[in-house]
């Protein structure tokens, strides 16, 4: 009997739509161009093969060619509501991207410290504190370093 | 008088001359600081302080200007190592492989102990790479001009082997690790043709992905991400009062004497190759120090040994770098560029004539690499006992500022924002890669290569066909190494699993 540990298969599963949406970038490309991507991308290949073969398939038994979920596998977005704050972290980075976009490079630095102290469980007044210091502090060495910032787009 | 000799003894005097005088040495002293300070800090590096200084060396007289700028590259090389230590944060490519034992060691609590480690074995491989660049300086410049696209094909080709010493127990994983890092590295348009690969019509991609984002999410941006669960970096208690951990470990890292001058032999070799970088240099020491090793099993839960191999290989690499840089007027990463750069506007012009036309300048220059890895020591032990307590701030605290100030150093690196997302989009990239073990300086190390290797194939094969990769003596003897390199960890498995004093045969 086989069963798949789904843990093992993701990586390589990912990896290959990576290359799979390389490769259809590289249509029509000069030889030059390829020549080397193209053999890291059938190494590529034969290693996802390779690991998912190895770690990802298991034969526990004589008869195989029945397919069996691992485990908890089935609940990997109930698994991801254990991760709130990691999570909060990563949205807060993408969020950081946008409002460093729209409103510029100094209040998207006071907004994510804010957001981002509080919600790492702090009180009201070392956010206060943390958020001041360090924008001050990220001011200072953006003005002596003469940061290229550009204008955000709310200002254009 | 133009001095003709390779070693002119009164060139020497000259030079030195230069250095030993109160205004030097304040400058001197004072560069060194300024790197050491913000080479420390995530995120921020020393090539951006090294723009923004350049003006305000022409303030001072060249000599002086051109000290304080070596002093300030160099005492940059030897602080990044300490977020890498800290926070898992290497802010250059030379440093991330100090992440891998030094961060194990901040987290078992002895934080103190792993700065003293590494800058003892950074300040050892710097004075061994300072005394090579003395020394083999003048001759080194013809040599390293031997070195074209098929040898520095096979320089990096020699930097992927050392991979079997970063895969740990399963080498698929590691080979998809390296595989992977490959192809990110040949994103944005092709150096020969200028058509666009894996950019999918964004123009931020058009140049590639820069090297400091990626490094940032892979490590920093990840680690911060499980440190949430975390109440600090360090796993124990801190103990302010025993401050003397910082020396003691400076102290322990002068046990490690075949590691450091072996890394430091390594590490200066590479710093002479032109363009290879600090990274090749200090992952092949640290795989080099691993394979050779008796304690295998202990690399990457902190043991010490490792951190000698990439500290001291690092350092002596930046000290090697130096020569290349000298004698050809090659630099080999953005901190040398600028040390170029300031030796331009100094006017004085590095290449194969620089050891007949500014002997005296050239050896104030080496000289003052002594006085830097002296400071090393001096300057770093009390700073250290500083540094240290970074690992133990609660976490709450840590990683929300941390987080800002990767935001900072992605954006600051280019002034590109686009930067902030390619450094999250990696840190996801580097908690996959945690979470499923595969190794993330493995990637690290193909995706610092891969246009090395890409470009370096792509002009050899033009020469000369594939026999041109087996033509010169360099290009043979790398393949001996690699050959070395590759086959090294099964030997020394066999050796280890015959052997009845190890009593252990690992699976």
């Amino acid at each position: 009997m086989m069963s798949i540990r789904w843990k093992e298969v993701i990586f390589p599963a990912l990896a290959l739509l990576w290359v799979a949406a390389y490769w259809s970038q590289l249509e029509g490309a000069p030889r030059a161009a390829r020549a080397v991507p193209d053999g890291v991308m059938v190494f590529i290949l034969v290693l996802a093969v390779v690991i998912i073969l190895r770690n990802g398939m298991v034969w526990t038994g004589p008869k195989a060619g029945t397919e069996t979920a691992e485990p908890g596998s089935g609940s990997a977005w109930g698994s991801l509501l254990g991760f709130q704050r990691e999570l909060a972290f990563v949205g807060l980075s993408v969020g950081y991207y946008i409002l460093f976009d729209y409103v510029g490079f100094h209040p998207a630095n006071v907004v994510f410290l804010a957001v981002g102290l509080r919600v790492a469980g702090n009180p009201w007044r070392t956010v206060l504190a943390g958020t001041l210091v360090t924008s001050a502090v990220i001011f200072g060495v953006a003005e002596l370093m003469q940061f290229n910032i550009p204008t955000p787009k709310f200002f254009r | 008088m133009e001095p003709t000799a390779l070693y002119d003894l009164g060139s020497i005097q000259t030079g030195l001359g230069y250095l030993f005088t109160v205004k030097t040495f304040v400058f001197l002293v004072l560069g060194f600081s300024l790197g050491f300070i913000v080479g420390a800090i995530p995120g921020f590096n020393d090539a951006n302080l090294m723009a923004i200084m350049l003006p305000f060396t022409l303030l001072i007289d060249p000599m002086t200007a051109i000290i304080a700028m070596s002093a300030l590259y160099f005492a940059a090389q030897a602080a990044g190592s300490i977020p890498a230590i800290l926070i898992n944060v290497p802010g250059t490519g030379g440093t991330a492989a100090s992440t891998l034992e030094g961060y194990p060691m901040a987290q078992q609590g002895r934080a103190g102990f792993a700065l003293g480690v590494s800058l003892g074995a950074s300040s050892i491989g710097a004075l061994f790479g300072a005394t090579a660049a003395l020394v083999f300086a003048p001759i080194v410049g013809t040599f390293a001009l031997r070195f074209g696209p098929a040898e520095l094909f096979m320089v990096a080709l020699f930097g992927l082997t050392v991979v079997s010493a970063l895969t740990g127990d399963n080498l698929a994983k590691g080979l998809m690790a390296t595989a992977l890092g490959l192809l990110f590295a040949f994103v944005g348009a092709d150096s020969a043709t200028a058509f666009e690969r894996g950019t999918f019509g964004m123009l931020e991609l058009f140049d590639g992905l820069a090297l400091v984002p990626v490094i940032l999410g892979l490590f920093g941006f990840s680690e911060l991400l499980f440190l949430l669960r975390q109440k600090s970096v360090a796993q124990k208690e801190m103990t302010f009062g025993d401050d003397r951990e910082v020396w003691s470990g400076f102290v322990h890292a002068m046990k490690y004497r075949i590691t450091l001058i072996r890394s430091s032999i390594v590490g200066t070799v590479v710093g002479f190759i032109p363009g290879a970088g600090a990274a090749i240099g200090t992952f092949v020491c640290y795989g080099l120090a691993r394979q050779w090793s008796r304690v295998k099993e202990k690399f990457g839960t902190g043991h010490p040994d490792g951190l000698v191999a990439t500290d001291s290989g690092n350092n002596a690499v930046a000290a090697g770098a130096v020569v290349p840089l000298l004698t050809l007027g090659l630099p080999g990463s953005a901190s040398t560029t600028l040390m170029l750069a300031a030796l331009f506007l100094h006017g004085v012009r590095p290449g194969p004539r620089l050891f007949i036309n500014f002997q005296a300048e050239a050896y104030a220059i080496l000289f003052s690499l002594f006085i830097s890895a002296a400071l090393v020591a001096i300057i770093g032990i009390p700073a250290a006992r500083y540094f240290k307590r970074v690992a133990f701030t609660p976490t709450r605290v840590l990683v929300p500022i941390v987080f800002v100030l990767l935001f900072v150093g992605a954006f600051a690196w280019r002034f590109i924002a686009f930067d902030i997302l390619v450094m999250v989009f990696f840190g996801l990239v580097g908690v996959a890669m945690k979470i499923y073990n595969y190794p993330i300086p493995a990637f690290l190390l193909a995706f610092i290569l891969g246009p090395i290797i890409e470009a370096n194939y792509l002009r050899a094969t033009r020469i000369g066909g594939h026999e041109i990769f087996f033509n010169s003596g360099i290009s043979i003897t790398l393949w001996v190494l690699c050959v070395i390199s590759l086959l090294a960890p099964l030997f020394l498995h066999m050796r280890d699993g015959a052997s009845p004093k190890n009593g252990r045969k690992k699976a």
